[in-house]
């Protein structure tokens, strides 16, 4: 297996830049994901790693070793794509071999190789099936066992899952980084589905307009988002982001939202220390918290404030609540049944501990 | 508006049955919602219900009149489909105001303008009404295509995916636009879609559909709790349900291919009329519960994955040589690969079902 290094890559197509100075280092056993819309440019990259796309300027390295000027055979990567492009006429056993076949190894070789990665991803009872005759999940784990059965330096795949139905994606995504943690290939990832970058991701790269955003832990993304694209990018429901105003008169701190600068949350001092010692602008401040960190009672509380109920969503394990407070909605999650109606009063408060700032302007978060 | 009624509504493709003796009540002012996998017949269900498909068998009502060999024109109902169907040409303005230019309608230019602007204004496009539909975003494109049903006034509305198209974050907003508009109009909706979702959040009643035949219909709280058969209990719910093939004896449970048992709580047995033998057990990964430590109601499993999903953590388990089981858990737990765990379950929250039929055993 591989260590993946991408310095100051620059794409062109024609006059339009879809990579800009991207730099990436990906460790030995490391599962990657690229994370953005259609258009940030993650595609691109991952072609330009296997081969497939020249870059305009930049060294791409694997194992140290220089390879942009490599064609794609000999980089030693296996791709796998979101089609299944199986070979029609063979079954699944020789479209796994066709590989090995290919490299001239030996028959019985061949066949323990092939049986050992059917049998990890659970295809060993449709081994002898044609093409025709398989799921589509099925041909997508076909496709992947003929991407790992060479045991390339690195795979690298490209929205994988993206044709297969919700359930079947859930399943497999498990499968997929069970396996990883097993056999350890260095794997780069492509996908603009958040939930699966979380759910698979050692790291994820958060890519938009073709500029890496942030590279981090799944959980420092979800946590400490560095700018307002990753923040409401990453996180189902988005996170909500509130212009506001931050005084820290006394010994608390006042976060005041709205035109009527009525609703005020009150957190401790140390908020806005931090704040101050970040300089922070007070014309283009707005404060970020995720649903599951607005904290919603059903009675008058000390030190929250009073919303409206506008609308429920029940998702079944918890509620999705939009609260108006003045002339803004905040959407909180809820235990299921929590909040009774539309309508209905109920006092709302912003986990201190989970609190973000931004600054409109630049979008970046203030870090605090 | 007005309610909707099909009444065992049968349509075959090539001699295939694409919807299988349906019948289904639509109220007044009501939000439906028809869920169900590619190849249900959910969207065959729309077009007859629109005419654009006659029903082989059956009949359609809207309104109370029996409106079978209507022509869909005759029936006023709007469709809005997953594409957005607009003129490229035409500024935002002229595709609202296009179905008002019927002669049928008669419509005067007065009225005219004063939909269009209210729509306009109500799916906050009014900025873009002088902009031409190629110039627009996808969202925006959207709205002006549910734009164009809403200003005909029609009895009903029809959408066939309308969201499908959309990236997420923007899924997420027209959801509830939409079912704010639905309230706001009073509009009775008939909305299709495959996104469970989508039928959760937006729904006041669900219909989950299967090979042509409705298997439950009711409110998303019933759909999710109380699911009638395995497929609407898989079908329904992010991380899905945890099936475990098990053992009911003289009230204890046993998981097949293991020997971990669980005592059955009395109001539990009641509940499935105390039933005894091979049954297919439901359990919602949120009620599994993971503790470090061994007590009299857990039993052993290893850790097979950790996934890490932000708001919390998806953990899922192995228990004997093949059963695997997914609990939610919150963001601060951690566990090793193959790490010892010890799991019980919420036993108010068991579904059980008949391992043959497949249906719920709940009486």
């Amino acid at each position: 297996m591989a260590t993946i290094r991408l310095s100051n890559i620059v794409k062109r197509f024609g006059p339009l830049e879809v990579i800009k100075q991207l730099n990436l280092d990906i460790k030995d056993r490391e599962f990657v994901v690229l994370l953005g819309p259609s258009g940030c440019g993650k595609t691109t990259t991952l072609r330009a790693i296997a081969g497939l796309e020249e870059i305009d300027s930049g060294e791409i390295a694997i194992d140290g070793q220089e390879v942009q000027a490599l064609p794609a055979r000999d980089r030693d990567i296996a791709f796998v794509f979101q089609l299944f492009a199986l070979y029609p006429h063979l079954s699944a056993f020789d479209n796994i071999a066709f590989p090995l076949k290919a490299a001239g190894v030996a028959k019985n070789e061949i066949a323990a190789k092939v049986k050992e990665v059917a049998s990890v991803l659970r295809i060993g009872s449709i081994i002898d099936h044609m093409p025709s005759a398989m799921s589509g999940g099925d041909m997508q784990r076909v496709a992947m066992a003929r991407a790992l059965v060479r045991d390339p330096k690195a795979m690298l795949m490209d929205e994988p899952m993206g044709s297969l139905d919700a359930k079947l994606r859930e399943e497999l995504r498990t499968e997929l980084k069970h396996l990883h943690i097993e056999t350890g290939s260095t794997t780069v990832y492509v996908t603009h589905d958040q939930v699966e970058a979380m759910s698979m991701g050692d790291k994820i790269a958060v890519m938009d307009l073709g500029i890496l955003q942030q590279i981090g832990k799944p959980k420092e993304v979800y946590d400490n988002p560095a700018n307002v694209f990753v923040a409401q990018f990453i996180g189902s429901p988005v996170m909500n982001l509130v212009d506001c105003q931050c005084d820290g008169n006394g010994d608390v701190t006042h976060v005041v939202i709205g035109e009527r600068h009525v609703d005020r949350f009150e957190f401790s001092k140390a908020i806005y220390e931090k704040l101050k010692a970040k300089d922070f602008n007070q014309k283009s401040l707005a404060v970020g918290i995720r649903p599951e960190a607005v904290l919603v009672e059903r009675q008058p509380t000390n030190g929250y404030i009073k919303a409206e109920v506008d609308d429920i969503e029940p998702l079944g394990p918890y509620d999705i609540v939009d609260l108006k407070v003045g002339d803004d909605v905040m959407r909180a999650s809820t235990r299921s049944r929590y909040v009774e109606r539309e309508g209905q009063e109920v006092w709302i408060h912003l986990d201190e501990n989970r609190l973000h700032f931004f600054d409109t302007v630049s979008g970046e978060s203030l870090g605090i | 508006m007005a309610a909707i009624r099909l009444d065992s509504v049968t349509k075959k493709y090539d001699g295939v049955i694409a919807v299988d003796d349906l019948t289904l009540e639509i109220q007044d002012q009501e939000f439906y919602v028809l869920l169900g996998p590619t190849g249900a017949g959910k969207t065959t269900t729309l077009r007859c219900l629109s005419g654009l498909e006659s029903a082989h068998e059956g009949r359609v009502f809207i309104d109370n009149k029996d409106v079978t060999d209507w022509s869909p024109a005759n029936r006023d109902v709007a469709m809005v489909f997953q594409q957005y169907s607009l003129y490229p040409n035409y500024t935002v303005r002229e595709n609202l105001s296009f179905p008002l230019k019927s002669r049928i309608r008669n419509i005067t230019p007065d009225e005219r303008n004063r939909r269009v602007e209210y729509v306009a204004k109500t799916l906050r496009i009014d900025h873009l009404l002088d902009r031409a539909t190629d110039k627009l975003s996808g969202g925006e494109m959207q709205r002006v295509s549910i734009g164009r049903a809403i200003v005909r006034e029609p009895q009903a509305f029809l959408m066939d995916e309308p969201l499908s198209n959309l990236d997420a974050k923007l899924r997420e907003a027209l959801r509830l636009e939409l079912k704010r508009l639905q309230r706001e109009l009073g509009a009775t909706l008939l909305y299709v879609t495959h996104d469970q979702v989508e039928a959760m959040s937006m729904a006041d009643r669900i219909g989950v559909i299967r090979d042509g035949v409705l298997i439950q219909s009711d409110k998303p709280f019933e759909v999710y709790n109380r699911p009638k058969n395995v497929f609407v209990a898989g079908f329904v719910g992010t991380p899905k349900i945890n099936f475990l093939e098990g053992h009911v004896t003289d009230g204890n449970l046993t998981l097949k291919g293991t020997t971990d048992t669980f005592r059955l709580k009395t109001e539990v047995m009641d509940k499935i009329g105390n039933v005894s033998g091979e049954v297919i057990v439901g359990i919602r990964p949120e009620d599994v519960n993971l503790q470090q430590q061994q007590d009299e109601n857990t039993c052993a499993a290893m850790i097979y994955l950790v996934e890490h999903m932000g708001m919390e953590n998806w953990v899922s388990v192995r228990i004997g040589e093949h059963q695997q089981i997914r609990a939610v858990t919150d963001s601060a737990f951690e566990a090793d690969v193959d790490a010892t765990i010890y799991y019980s379950f919420e036993q108010e929250k068991l579904h059980f079902f008949d391992q043959n039929t497949e249906d719920s055993l709940v009486l």
